[in-house]
């Protein structure tokens, strides 16, 4: 198999909020069964290599915007520039996948480029961190988001809430949606912080941890397996992927 | 060779000069024998894609999502042009132009690993008088450096731009080529209209003979940096009953200018014309006794050229391009960048002296001959054929798996 190209704004050592926590526990034990290369938003252009999994971190090019969604737009190009290096340098991947909208307009580009399949983690929605979307920039960045999780092959949810959001306000088709962790106790983990800092506003996606808090172990080993197969999955029944 | 341009205006769908420079380059390009596909932006009223004079033109329209602001609308529009361009045929090179298609160039060329060429036309900047005040403009200045980066090679319109570029960039002088805008008097699409008011002024043109007024010409967007505020002090400062201005564009200092323009007492003697198609451009510019392009900040000036060559007398600022383009006193006046009393001393030299209209007209129209889109085409592919020569040379290129 080919390796998995994760996109993502953050990542250890280079936070922002919780999403990189939560891809922490996640990807590592995923990256013992399948070549994993994670693309993040990182201080300097380079790869560092941690553990099983290739980080090819890209630097931001442009310093100031004049809100997160033109924030989002530019860095995505960034992501792809890391991206496309990965991609050339290695010899392809078998499948992109995205976490949540900051990270997702390049998985789209990508996906539509190499014709490899799209997943997309969608942790929380605009609709459940501004209440409302009443604002343009809020509706800028519904659309967004609306626009790339119809062109996910999979969407995948940490929680029921934000899967009755994908399917009442986003109008996804509620089989291609997956909830990671549904079977654990308490009932999934609950939304994960992708934000810049503070809660709620528009773009700033700061959830709240609700359900079962960090997480055990074994917990975190059992959503690494179901993506695991899900990874699997996806690249092994789409006729566009290889091996 | 195959050249992917990207261009965010391209007839019918026209702002400024840079439409119209892609869409003559284009032209040549495709007539020289480089395979030329244009994508551009449609608003949903032209064809999503179409062959224009040996060119093949597709279009996206950024319409489907919406935007808080102009800078997200661009980043709209480039990722479209990306996901659209994925569709397309593989490409031998990119050349975008500014930083509004800056997004999609610089992703395609990491994603298909093509050179990449940039044409600057404008920086922000310049455009906001060497102060970025917000971040908005920070962003845009941003992404205009990014693209310089990224670019293998920058071209650049006048002398003026390729300063601007390697001290607002820090862009290396050797990367950096001029090639000049070309002229053509042909009309390159518009649409729109000034109404009634036309047929209006025409009839009393027509009426108006020996004892008619003159008439001073503005060409041009209605922002701050182009000058039209200078003109309008230039009128008052002047203050002759047998000249009257028209003002042709559109843009956000409309309202003050307008505004000026009663306060000034000049009501009736400036006339504000609006958008303009350039066919009925030509039509005026036969009319007028001088056009006058008071810019405080300009690259290049395609529409001094234009009038140049419709046999106008044109005043000009002394600054960027135009500074480049004109002679005083031989092929054009010059004047003080922002000064209406330097600026209404052309215009007096220029109504009232017949013998120094007949002889600036006569060198402008001469002039012109250096400014050809079919020379800048020549230059455009040479710069392309240097660039995949060296592209070729080295090892980034795309992988294949």
């Amino acid at each position: 198999m080919r390796p998995v190209l994760n996109l993502t704004w953050e990542y250890p050592p280079w936070v922002i909020g919780r999403l990189s926590e939560e891809l922490r526990t996640l990807l590592p034990p995923v990256a013992e069964a399948v070549p994993l290369i994670i693309v993040v938003r990182g201080d300097s252009d380079g790869v560092v290599i941690d553990g099983k999994i290739r980080i090819y971190k890209v630097a931001e090019s442009v310093r100031d915007s004049p809100h997160i969604l033109a924030y989002a737009y530019s860095l995505n190009i960034d992501l792809i520039r890391g991206a496309s290096r990965a991609i050339h340098d290695g010899g392809g991947v078998s499948l992109i996948h995205t976490h949540d909208w900051v990270s997702s307009l390049a998985g789209v580009y990508l996906s539509d480029y190499f014709k490899v399949p799209l997943i997309i983690t969608a942790y929380t929605t605009e609709t459940m961190r501004a209440q409302r979307v009443a604002s343009l920039l809020s509706m800028g960045i519904f659309d967004v988001e609306k626009y790339c999780f119809s062109r996910a092959d999979v969407l995948l949810t940490v929680s029921g809430a934000a899967r009755d959001s994908l399917t009442k306000d986003y109008g996804i088709n509620a089989g291609k949606i997956r909830v990671l962790g549904e079977g654990d106790e308490g009932g999934g983990r609950g939304e994960v912080s992708t934000g810049m800092g503070g809660g709620g506003g528009v773009g700033s996606i700061s959830g709240n941890r609700s359900g079962s808090g960090s997480g055990s172990g074994s917990r975190s080993r059992s959503r690494s397996s179901e993506l695991l197969d899900i990874y699997r999955g996806v690249a092994g029944t789409d006729a566009r992927t290889y091996d | 060779m195959r050249v992917l341009m990207i261009s965010w205006e391209y007839p019918p769908h026209m702002v400024g000069g840079l439409g119209r420079h892609v869409y003559h380059l284009s032209k040549q390009l495709a007539a020289g024998g480089v395979e030329v596909e244009v994508l551009t932006f449609t608003d949903g009223t032209s064809p999503m894609e179409e062959r224009v004079d040996g060119v093949d033109v597709i279009r996206v329209n950024p319409y489907r999502l919406r935007y808080p602001d102009f800078v997200s609308w661009i980043h709209g529009l480039n990722m479209f042009m990306i996901k659209r361009a994925a569709e397309l045929d593989d490409f031998d090179l990119i050349h975008v132009h500014d930083w509004l298609t800056a997004s999609s160039g610089i992703a395609l060329k990491n994603l298909a690993r093509r050179p990449l060429v940039a044409t600057i036309h404008s920086a922000e900047m310049g455009r906001r008088g060497g102060h970025l005040s917000n971040d908005s403009e920070r962003h845009i200045h941003g992404l205009e450096w990014w693209l310089t980066y990224e670019a293998w090679r920058v071209i650049c319109c006048s002398n003026y731009m390729l300063g601007e570029t390697a001290r607002h960039f820090g862009c290396p002088r050797d990367k950096i080529v001029v090639i000049t805008n070309g002229y053509e008097s042909a009309s390159v699409g518009g649409g729109g209209g000034w109404g009634g008011e036309r047929e209006q002024i025409s009839a009393e043109r027509e009426g108006s003979t020996d004892g008619g007024k003159k008439i001073v010409l503005y060409v041009g967007r209605l922002v701050y940096e182009k000058g039209p505020q200078t003109l309008i002090q230039a009128a008052k400062h002047l203050s002759r009953d047998d000249l009257e201005y028209f003002i042709v564009g559109d843009g956000s200092l409309k309202p003050y200018l307008a505004d000026m323009t009663r306060k000034l007492g000049l009501e009736g003697r400036v006339r504000f014309l609006g958008h303009v198609p350039d066919s009925e451009i030509e039509t005026l510019y036969r009319r007028a006794s001088v056009a006058v392009f008071p810019s405080l900040y300009e690259p290049f000036g395609i529409v001094a050229l234009e009038a140049m060559g419709a046999g106008i007398p044109v005043i000009v600022s002394a600054v960027g391009g135009l500074d480049e383009i004109v002679s005083d006193g031989y092929n054009g006046l010059k004047f003080q960048p922002g000064s209406a009393e330097s600026l209404s001393s052309a215009i007096s030299r220029a109504v009232d002296d017949s013998a120094l209209r007949d002889h600036i007209v006569r060198n402008a129209v001469a002039s012109l001959q250096k400014y050809s889109w079919r020379s800048a085409a020549v230059e455009t592919a040479r710069l392309y054929r240097e660039v995949l020569t060296e592209y070729e040379k080295g090892t980034w290129k795309p992988k294949e798996w």
